[in-house]
């Protein structure tokens, strides 16, 4: 569904958790991607289609001041006709600037993800720095907030829908990453500690 | 991937850049630069010396004294330490006041100083001590033909390199001509030199069964090599980038795998029974590695065998331990093949090893590459090896011709929103190796280079135009289409809608880690649903609700302080049920997935001030938070309390569709026990309740059915009554509701329980709101309402009314 070949070593790029069965033999897993649900969304909706899916996921990694086993994603995704990467990046400044503020400057970098192309990771301007270059940017100035792309194809093949009629594009962020940014805290443990002195500060 | 930028100029001479606008390029041509190493070159004040005697140091065995012409009028006496001085050696000379950079991380400025006591007035270096390599075998001996007194740094190339993140789409990036062809431009690339080679289809060389697993096998038998040391050139490169040279074939193997992409193996021709190899998919047993390790090979393992059927090489993997290249070795049967990625990748699996050649293998390697890379490679053996060509045969089953795709400009435009010409997205293929051969109309078919076996469609095409157009160059759009849905429900996400609830209600909400201990989810569930792999061994199971992580955010708070706390969450807890179970929200069988919403209270009541009495927060002041919670759902009049026991109530709701009333179980609410407190090092009372969120959504009904209020007085009864411990206050309630028309609310607004002669009896004082919307009510009516409660009650519940 997602255009990855059953052995791409794309597979690899996730490190997953699996659970213990409830039906011996089938592999279950906590996932590692909230893009599935995007997937549910094509198959049961018909175009146009605009939806924001948010959701834990889980990756097996050390847990350490930047990566933690369990935390957010967000992902959109918008399907209509003449849908073009001009409008991903339209969106996505229009967010960063509410996020970040208005003067926040992004970069688009060409990257790679299976269910879209062209694919981009955006980064935004390294707030310790700002764009100097320092050890949490490893000197580029620059941090990755989100991954983003024109849906493939075969993606839309697969649930049905034309490519040659329709378009779309999607993206996905790590929420706990984007806080982090946000209010400058420099350790994502934090986040699941409830500390009250920390939770007073957000009103939640 | 590790790419030096001098060996880049390898491939473009040409080339120049300063390193941070090299950066930028590979960035946005979509290769994060993970890491820039700069290597920076010897002060000057490190000279070129020559050794012109060596003495033993009187007072230290280890020790030697050096005399050292370094050009100056006197030789300087330098004390050193290395095994290898000898007369005659020209070597790095650090003099005084140089700054070094000792690879432990110290620096240090040289001065005269007294060793042993012998006078030293410099420091014979080693190449680690230079920052060069990591080689601290010895002081490093320089080639006789540098000048003396000249300093080293002139005879050093300062290198950068560059650790690049290569996405999993575009294996031909992973090497130095790779990463030059993203470069090239305009420029033309240049290759290594090559050895024309004459190579036969049928000599018994080599063999190939498996022609899926293996389409091309190039084999080459080269006699008389003198296995040795390579060339400082050689030895230099692969150090650049991490890799310890070996012997001159293996640094030209690895210097082919890293210049060209293409990975080579190299065996030693006497250890192959037969001296020729078969690659056959059919062995079994042991086989040990290169690495010294022994594996398994199974059937479906493509593997490269001698004669015999020995098996010499993992194919694409891992050559052997037995067969590998040695000192003694004469004879070398060079292999340059193309094996299949899924094979290579699923051997590579099983066996759980992972290799450079392996990496490429598995995401797909340049077929027209790989008998290039065999005539690099044997250009080079000749030259840095000696022997002669005995033999060499190839393999071929690859189809030839290159795939043709066509793009449409027009689509490319749309998908990008630009408007960039024909010609110009032709132009920019082409510099990437891709070849048109129209520049424009509606669509134009273009070549695929061998090398890009990520390309298959018109779309990516479309990222390819993209990429090199620039991301940054596409101009956002000003105006978006936008879309509004037909219709929305409401509230559009039912765990937010009560978050905000909560949050108006002055609890903070929490966020816990879903997977948790062993040990403490098994005080709450029996039915844990493990994690086969864990990090660690604190987090080795999901969460079978949320008390467990609510009650240790609790005791940190405490532990840090804060005493006086009111927290929720709304989440999911998992637990594991038998097939004959159903659960009716869990998307997988064996599985209960159970969004929750749980909420504590502990502590003081009010913030301590003068105006506040301390009272603790009790059993009720948490009720009292679900009720309005249950109010703000509209739920409040049609729910009912159920007492467990002195600690634990539940709470139902009772709904009426069609004509049927059901009950729903909504959640409970508790003191938590003072043992299971002790297991969470709490000491002060925590109240608890768990409510079921799936349930509290199919109960709510944002829909209002406006009724107008009544013009005529409300009348408010209360009533008391005792009932047996086998009733509970539901039934009651419900019956209360049920038995007048005119009855609009029931309460319970008190409530306890005592022992008696007959197993216990509770004592509940309920809150009537009687109206009538078309006429005052008479006193006679309500009488007459109140009596039939008290004579239904007491038939159909066998309930006392006390009081009136
Ligand atoms: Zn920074």
């Amino acid at each position: 569904m997602l255009n990855f070949p059953p052995d791409h070593p794309a597979r690899d790029m996730q490190d997953t958790f699996f659970v213990t069965s409830g039906n011996p033999g089938s592999d279950v897993l906590l996932r590692t991607h909230t893009s599935p649900v995007q997937v549910r969304v094509m198959l049961d909706q018909k175009p146009p289609i605009r939806v924001i899916c948010p959701g834990k996921v889980y990756r097996n990694e050390a847990i350490s001041s930047r990566s933690y086993c369990v935390f957010h994603q967000l992902e959109g995704l918008y399907i209509d006709k003449k849908v073009s990467f001009a409008d991903l990046k339209a969106t996505i400044y229009s967010f960063a600037k509410q996020m970040f503020g208005t003067d926040v400057k992004l970069r688009f970098r060409p990257s790679f993800f299976p269910f879209t192309e062209p694919s981009a990771e955006v980064d935004v301007t390294c707030y310790l720095c700002g764009g100097k270059g320092c050890k949490v940017c490893k000197k580029s100035g620059w941090l990755e907030i989100m991954g983003c792309g024109m849906v493939h194809p075969n993606v839309m093949r697969n649930c049905g829908i034309d490519p040659e009629e329709w378009s779309g594009y999607a993206f996905g962020m790590g929420v706990d990453r984007t806080v982090l940014l946000r209010y400058k805290i420099d350790d994502i443990r934090l986040l699941f500690e409830n500390d009250l002195r920390m939770l007073r500060q957000f009103g939640a | 991937m590790k790419i030096s930028v001098s060996w880049l100029k390898d491939f473009l001479p040409s080339f120049s850049s300063d390193t941070s606008s090299l950066v930028e390029k590979l960035t946005f041509l979509g290769f994060e630069v993970e890491e820039v190493q700069e290597s920076a070159l010897p002060d000057d004040l490190v000279v070129v010396g020559r050794i012109e005697e060596v003495m033993p140091h009187p007072n230290a065995e280890r020790l030697t004294l050096c005399k050292v012409d370094i050009g100056r009028e006197a030789p300087l006496q330098i004390v050193c330490g290395a095994p290898n001085v000898k007369a005659g050696m020209l070597v790095p000379v650090a003099t005084e006041k140089a700054k070094l950079q000792l690879p432990d991380g110290q620096a240090i400025v040289i001065k005269p100083s007294k060793i042993r006591g012998e006078r030293s007035f410099g420091m014979i270096c080693a190449s680690d001590e230079l920052g060069l390599s990591d080689d601290h075998s010895g002081v490093m001996e320089l080639d006789q033909a540098c000048t003396i007194g000249v300093p080293l740094s002139r005879y050093l190339d300062g290198d950068v390199v560059l650790d690049i993140a290569v996405t999993p789409n575009r294996p031909d990036v992973l090497s130095h001509l790779g990463v030059a062809r993203e470069l090239a431009g305009r420029d033309r690339i240049h290759y290594p030199l090559r050895q024309a080679i004459a190579f036969s289809a049928t000599a018994p060389l080599v063999q190939v069964l498996d022609e899926t697993a293996c389409p091309y096998y190039a084999g080459v038998v080269i006699r008389g090599i003198t296995v040795g040391d390579s060339p400082a050139w050689l030895r230099q490169r692969l150090e650049s980038i991490g890799l310890r040279p070996k012997n001159n074939i293996v640094d030209i193997t690895n210097y082919i795998l890293h210049g060209l992409g293409q990975p080579l193996h190299a065996f030693d021709l006497g250890k192959l029974v037969g001296e020729r190899v078969v690659v056959r998919s059919d062995r079994q047993g042991d086989f040990l590695a290169l690495n010294n390790i022994k594996y398994g090979i199974k059937p479906g393992m493509a593997t490269i065998c001698d004669g015999e059927g020995n098996v010499a090489a993992v194919a694409g993997i891992m050559g052997g331990f037995h067969s590998a290249v040695s000192e003694s070795t004469t004879d070398i049967l060079l292999e340059s093949a193309f094996f299949n990625a899924s094979s290579v990748r699923k051997t590579s699996k099983e066996l759980l090893l992972s290799t450079d050649a392996s990496y490429r293998y598995e995401r797909g390697i340049d077929a027209h590459n790989v008998r290039r890379a065999a005539e690099c490679a044997v250009a080079l053996i000749l030259e840095l090896a000696g022997g002669q060509i005995d033999e060499a045969q190839e393999f071929n089953a690859l189809p030839d011709a290159l795939r043709t795709i066509t793009f449409r400009p027009a689509r490319v435009n749309a998908l990008l929103g630009t408007s960039i010409s024909a010609t110009d997205m032709v132009e920019m293929l082409e510099r990437i190796g891709f070849s048109a051969e129209g520049k424009d109309g509606e669509s134009i078919p273009v070549e695929v280079p061998s090398f890009r076996v990520d390309v298959s469609g018109e779309i990516d095409l479309v990222e390819e135009v993209a990429r090199l157009y620039g991301y940054d160059n596409i101009q956002s759009s000003t105006q978006m289409v936008t879309i509004y849905p037909e219709s929305r429900k409401h509230p559009e996400f039912f765990p937010d809608f009560l978050r905000g609830i909560m949050v108006g209600l002055n609890f903070r909400e929490i966020l816990t880690n879903p997977l948790m201990k062993r040990e403490d989810a098994g005080l709450f569930s029996d039915r844990l649903v493990g994690v086969l792999n864990p990090i660690s061994e604190g987090l080795e199971v999901l969460r079978p609700g949320l008390v467990p992580g609510l009650l240790k955010v609790v005791s940190h708070n405490i532990r840090h302080g804060n005493r006086d706390l009111k927290l929720f969450e709304v989440a999911r807890g998992f637990r594991s049920i038998s097939e004959s179970e159903c659960c009716g929200a869990s998307p997988l069988d064996g599985y209960c997935e159970q969004e929750d919403l749980v909420m504590a209270m502990t502590g003081s009541r009010f913030p301590r001030a003068w105006n506040q009495s301390q009272e603790k927060t009790d059993f009720y002041d948490l009720m009292g938070a679900v009720e309005m919670l249950l109010e703000k759902l509209n739920l409040l009049d049609k729910s009912a309390v159920n007492i467990y026991n002195e600690k634990t109530v539940s709470i139902d709701v009772l709904l009426t569709a069609k004509g049927k009333a059901r009950s729903f179980r909504v959640g409970v609410v508790q003191q938590v026990d003072s043992e299971l407190l002790k297991k969470f090092d709490i000491a002060q009372d925590v109240y608890v309740a768990e409510i079921d969120a799936a349930v509290l959504e199919c109960c709510f009904n944002p829909d209002v059915t406006y009724e107008p209020p009544s013009r005529f007085p409300v009348v408010l009864r209360d009533i008391s009554l005792i009932l047996p411990q086998s009733v509970t206050v539901q039934s009651l309630v419900e019956l209360v509701r049920s038995s007048d028309s005119l009855i609009r609310n029931v309460s319970v607004f008190d409530l306890f329980e005592r022992a008696s002669e007959n197993g216990g009896e509770r004592s509940v004082a309920l809150s009537l709101e009687i109206s009538d919307h078309s006429g005052t009510l008479q006193e006679e009516r309500i009488s007459d309402i109140l009596s039939k409660i008290g004579s239904d009650a007491e038939s159909k519940l066998g309930a006392v009314i006390r009081q009136v």
